[in-house]
């Protein structure tokens, strides 16, 4: 008998083995096409009555709350389920109205007045006007977290008839309207809701439910799994074509991958392993796409330790580095060097960095036998693993020693307290809330500002900073002398302007993508080729 | 018996303080500040405090640890700082799944360890070559051998789903919060199993690293116990080699192998992270992995002191399985 199992296990072994062997074409042949029934296709433009888009987050959402919700994985998600009154046009970082059909900024730019689409609803069909509006945007201060910064200095709020939205600022807010077109942006919710969840402004509600007037509402939301999304019968716009946005919590790339292969995802939006570019380039079943953004991998440098103190020390790493190579190395083509301090698009007519690689230079001023740590937030493509490793050797040929460590998130904003015993460089890809140059500069180099990760502080930098503010413009003259005094300290210094990398099915068409709503394409717009 | 139980729920007490208290430690000591990242980079610093405030995170880390296991003790483990809930409410939610997980992958560990400590003790070369594969699969790491099964059973073969617990969207989500369960106790059965085949991957994955321990100590086990007098005797008795194997041999080789059990349970345990991650399994590991990310302090001490609960549970019940199959031992 134990001989009998012996063989039989072995036999199974071996046509299992067997199976892995074989290419996937004739794997395709002995599998079932499940994807068939799921992925309804149509040579109509109009919407399909069952056909469903599926797309992978790597982490779960912890909440749907608009007020709340200030992170990047989810953003997909957010921007199905409500708009605000502004948004960007696809691909670019010019504003177009979403709610509002057009809006009037006052001379002193204090006075912002919104003129709202008609007959506008909500996806249970009730209606919004100004007035709904404005406790919405009520809501967002009443609630006061992360997000709640963009509304801080307004006034007042008028509602002069139902379809005029005004917002009166106690002082100049930079980007206001970049602010209004954010994907963390205010956003509209059905006053039904809040006032039936009155006693905690419906935090708990709207945690795990929707109630906006995006394309989709929420069908279900289940935690560590995922999100149903629905058509919603109400919506403003066009239509989506699919019925349905199905997005499930899958933390591993390969296996998202493998899902995708095989027709069980539509999109890979984010995170994509730059080595497995070619074998997915070559499967005529899958597409790549890349679209400019505002990501810009920046290196900080703590200028608060010793050994960084030097802005000549600090320049010479840069030198030492060759960044131009070492981009093209890490990212191929799927990053530049940025034009200047800002984002590309941010502020086109900058003053270049100089990145000029000088090994020789660079041996002359730096002290022989220096240690630093270098240390990056991880992410599932490995790209800032990469980058950090490559950064080591290079360091290396100028007799520099680079101890690379990954970190968490969290431990990163631990830095500024305790700056002298933080790392000596952080490797990170930050994205500003909006499509302003000012939302860039105040984040990094402003004293205090949210990504300052190592206390930066320069009076010149700050001042010039508030001196574009008041001058309320977007171009060089505003707000270029604020980026060359801060490059020109070699403190935060961006090196790598990347896209946003989408892999999805060869079907899907409509893939559109703005650059200040990172790691997502609008679900609304996609649609399915027969 | 009631005596062992008692000295053993007082030892587990003590390690669940002594659990708690280096969790705490280390994760307090560790430099960070999770209220930041739950926040956001542009909140004013007025919401910063505030938060901080309200999470405790302003308070000497004594007087937090103080308060932490008093909360401890009343049931409550604070709030995530990365969810805003409860972390009880928070592992309620997660738990039912990963317990589904370790169970199905313990029970597919004893059989397959008993498979190959008893073919590897007694089947010859047919059984040498079966351990030998079982080893390789065991000796790779997890998240590998999980793409690895992906890639074969589902990509390939097509037999099995890749990821997650359910592809059914309206399976029902109670009462136990284990999809099969749940769909049994609503009378669906598609959705029962869907939740089954859902299983199968993440649990066998799992399983083998522990059923080629249990192997190998039931192996050595049954090899010392053949050659013992008493086996001798059975066998010149004329009794079949079944009879012998289930009724003499097997149950005076189980002391080690159970002990074993409960050592690999709570590694499975450890494994879980991984292949929750790669399975996309909706259970503690998950819950943990994106929280460790975070540095949220609250819900990775929650976690391990459950986890270190079970252990100590299951630890227990070998202990009393073994005093069921050896009449030797005396609780």
């Amino acid at each position: 008998m134990l001989r009998r199992f012996t063989f039989v296990t072995l036999l199974v072994l071996a046509s299992l083995l067997l199976t892995a062997c074989m290419s996937d074409d004739e794997a395709a042949d002995t599998t079932a096409d499940t994807t068939a029934a799921t992925t309804a296709s149509s040579d109509e433009s109009g919407p399909s009555e069952d056909a469903v888009v599926r797309v992978a987050f790597f982490a779960d959402m912890v909440t749907v709350d608009p007020d709340v919700f200030y992170d990047i994985e989810g953003d997909a998600v957010m921007l199905a389920l409500y708009d605000g009154l502004l948004r960007y046009a696809p691909g670019s970082t010019e504003l177009e109205g979403a709610l509002a059909e057009s809006w009037e900024e006052s001379d002193d730019g204090l006075t912002y007045t919104f003129h709202l689409r008609r007959d506008l609803k909500f996806s249970d069909g009730s209606p919004v006007t100004s007035d709904t509006v404005q406790k919405s945007f009520e809501r967002r201060t009443a609630v006061n977290q992360g997000p709640a910064y963009m509304l801080a200095d307004v006034a007042r709020y008028e509602t002069p008839d139902e379809q005029t939205f005004v917002i009166v600022l106690k002082q100049k807010v930079a980007g206001f309207l970049d602010l209004m077109a954010s994907l963390w942006g205010p956003k509209v919710i059905n006053p039904k809701v809040l006032e039936e969840h009155a006693k905690d402004q419906a935090q708990e509600f709207l945690k795990t439910n929707a109630a906006g007037t995006g394309p989709f509402k929420l069908e279900s939301f289940k935690q560590g799994t995922g999100y149903t999304l629905a058509r919603n019968p109400n919506y403003w716009g066009e239509p989506p074509y699919f019925a349905k946005a199905e997005v499930s919590v899958q933390p591993d790339v390969s296996a998202q991958l493998l899902k995708l292969q095989r027709g069980d995802l539509d999109a890979i939006m984010h995170g994509f392993p730059l080595a497995n570019l070619d074998s997915v380039e070559s499967d005529d079943k899958l597409a790549v796409e890349s679209f400019e953004s505002l990501g810009t991998t920046t290196l900080f440098l703590n200028h608060n330790k010793p050994a960084l103190a030097d802005v000549a020390v600090r320049r010479a790493l840069i030198q030492a580095l060759d960044v131009e190579t070492l981009i093209e190395e890490v990212y191929g083509d799927t990053a530049t060097v940025p034009e200047g301090a800002y984002p590309s698009p941010l502020l086109p007519d900058e003053a270049p960095v100089d990145y000029t690689a000088d090994a020789d230079g660079a041996n002359q001023a730096l002290e022989d036998g220096l240690t630093l740590e270098v240390v990056y937030t991880p992410d599932s493509s490995g790209v800032q693993r990469r980058l950090a490793d490559l950064m080591r050797q290079r360091l290396a040929l100028v007799d520099v020693t680079a101890n690379v460590r990954q970190v968490e998130l969290g431990t990163v904003f631990g830095y500024r307290d305790d700056v002298k015993n933080a790392a000596d460089i952080y490797v990170s890809t930050p994205t500003p809330d909006g499509a302003h140059p000012d939302a860039w500069g105040r984040i990094v180099w402003y004293t205090k500002g949210g990504l300052n990760f190592f206390n930066y502080s320069n009076a010149k930098v700050d001042a010039a900073l508030d001196a574009g503010l008041r001058a309320g413009g977007t171009s060089e003259e505003d707000y270029g002398e604020a980026g060359r005094l801060a490059t020109a300290d070699w403190a935060v210094v961006p090196i790598a302007q990347v896209k946003d990398l989408v892999v999805t099915r060869a079907d899907l068409d409509g893939v559109e993508h703005v650059p200040a709503y990172p790691w997502t394409i609008d679900l609304a717009k996609v649609s399915r080729s027969s | 018996m009631i005596r062992f139980l008692a000295t053993r729920l007082v030892g587990a007490v003590g390690v669940l303080l002594a659990l708690a208290s280096i969790v705490f430690v280390l994760q307090a000591i560790v430099p960070g500040d999770p209220v930041r990242a739950r926040v956001g980079a542009n909140a004013s610093a007025e919401v910063v405090a505030r938060e901080r405030e309200r999470l405790g995170f302003d308070r000497p880390l004594l007087v937090r640890y103080v308060d932490f296991i008093g909360d401890a003790v009343r049931g409550s483990l604070g709030e995530s700082v990365r969810t805003g809930r409860p972390v009880l409410a928070d592992i309620g939610s997660f738990l039912p799944a990963t317990a589904a997980l370790a169970i199905a992958s313990m029970l597919l560990a004893i059989v397959g360890g008993l498979a190959l400590g008893v073919l590897g003790a007694l089947a010859g070369r047919g059984g040498g070559i079966v351990r030998l594969v079982f080893v390789a699969g065991a000796s790779a790491p997890a998240f590998l051998l999980g793409l690895g099964f992906i890639y074969l059973f589902y990509l390939k073969l097509g037999w099995l789903p890749a990821s997650g617990a359910s592809s059914v969207a309206d399976a029902p989500s109670g009462p136990t919060r284990v999809v099969f369960l749940d769909g049994l106790v609503a009378g669906r059965l598609e959705v029962a199993a869907d939740g089954l085949q859902h299983l199968v991957l993440p649990a066998v994955a799992l399983a083998l690293l522990p059923a080629v321990a249990i192997g190998r100590v039931l192996r050595s086990a049954l090899i010392e116990v053949y050659r013992s007098d008493y086996i001798r005797t059975a066998n010149a008795k004329g009794l079949e080699p079944r009879v012998v194997l289930w009724q003499h041999a097997l149950r005076n080789a189980l002391s080690a192998p159970l002990t074993m059990t409960g050592l690999q349970f709570g590694l499975l345990l450890g494994g879980v992270v991984v292949i929750e991650s790669v399975f996309a399994w909706p259970g503690i590991g998950l819950y943990t992995d994106q929280s460790i990310g975070f540095g949220d302090l609250p819900a990775i001490t929650g976690v391990t002191l459950v986890v270190g609960a079970g252990y100590v549970l299951v630890n227990v019940l070998v202990d009393l399985a073994q005093a069921l199959a050896d009449p030797r031992i005396r609780l």
